[in-house]
């Protein structure tokens, strides 16, 4: 499979035709699903036609700049094209909501308020950062990928490529830490 | 310190990073919530087949200026139906059953061609503009 993935990319960086229509069709979804996530992330109200232009977008930046050369591994592929999907996401709204500041066009602004659909809690964020300043980096991403995201041992040491253990321990140490912080 | 680039960032959720390198990404991700929430999507993104519209592939394809194949409409539901069909002929104490059965997947056929979809899209659009408070102007950007 990734053995596949990397023929394909060498085929699509020679533009072979062919190639390139089994990478939209491989690869449309993820973008898709990466995109539409991070704008619902982000709390802004948006349209299908909103997802769809920034993956037509990215699609064609892939295309014309040929950002497949850039990729190092091109076995995997998939976290570079859902980062980049989603970073364009991020332009996409900006711009959007610059464009509706300069115009004032307040009826446009007022319909695009977060409707709180996967939007991560800002005061969690803020007081679990303040809790665990003085603890390793690793364990930092652990915990929050635990309390914030709600991820699953099993979940957080693939992402992290570490032992089940070893994330089991470092969550119930830090957790009895965090508890005698907030007890204090 | 500056967020990453995407090629390193998204490099971390690859198995072979050395230790350094790993190292020095958790380093930024831990105090940067942008970029582990980018990580986490990236992440969630690669487990399960994740679907597109077929009519934004093409789309696609035709901005790239690749030739489009038209969606076939699920033909296994029409052989399916033709065999049910023939079957109630052979069967004749299940007739009316498997005419029935068969009369479905021919329908279900219908239905998933472009045009029938086509027409089930004008009047979802019709309903939700009728029902949705979005706002009615696009911004094109």
């Amino acid at each position: 499979m990734s053995g596949n993935i990397h023929g394909l990319i060498e085929r699509c960086i020679r533009r072979e035709e062919r190639a390139w229509e089994e990478f939209i069709e491989r690869f449309s979804g993820l973008l898709y699903y990466s995109a539409k996530k991070r704008l619902q992330k982000s709390g802004m109200m948006f349209m299908q036609q909103d997802v769809e232009d920034i993956v037509q977008a990215v699609f064609m930046d892939i295309w014309e700049k040929q950002h497949l050369e850039k990729v190092k591994d091109r076995k995997k592929i998939t976290a570079w094209l859902s980062v980049t999907a989603q970073n364009r996401a991020l332009n996409y709204m900006r711009q959007k909501r610059e464009m509706l500041l300069r115009e004032e066009d307040l009826y446009k602004i007022n319909n695009l308020r977060a409707d709180g659909k996967g939007c991560i809690d800002e005061e969690l964020i803020v007081g679990l950062d303040k809790c665990i300043e003085d603890f390793e980096p690793r364990h930092k991403i652990v915990l929050k990928l635990n309390i914030i995201y709600g991820k699953t041992h099993k979940e957080i040491a693939r992402f992290m490529n570490m032992p089940m253990s070893t994330v089991a321990t470092i969550i119930a140490r830090k957790k009895k830490k965090l508890k005698f912080f907030l007890m204090e | 310190m500056r967020c990453p680039d995407e090629v390193v960032l998204s490099s971390y959720l690859d198995e072979g990073l050395s230790a350094v390198e790993r190292g020095r990404i958790e380093q930024h991700v831990a105090g940067c919530a942008r970029c582990l929430d980018l990580l986490v999507v990236a992440y969630e993104s690669g487990r399960g087949a994740r679907k597109c519209p077929r009519v934004l592939q093409n789309k696609i394809k035709a901005r790239l200026g690749l030739r489009q194949r038209k969606a076939i409409p699920g033909l296994k539901w029409l052989f399916a139906s033709i065999a049910l069909l023939l079957l109630s002929f052979v069967f004749k104490k299940y007739f009316l059953q498997f005419l029935i059965v068969a009369a479905i997947l021919g329908f279900k056929w219908v239905m998933e061609g472009e045009g029938a979809r086509k027409v089930v899209m004008i009047f979802k659009g019709m309903r939700e503009e009728e029902t949705s408070d979005l706002p009615k102007h696009r911004v094109d950007i």
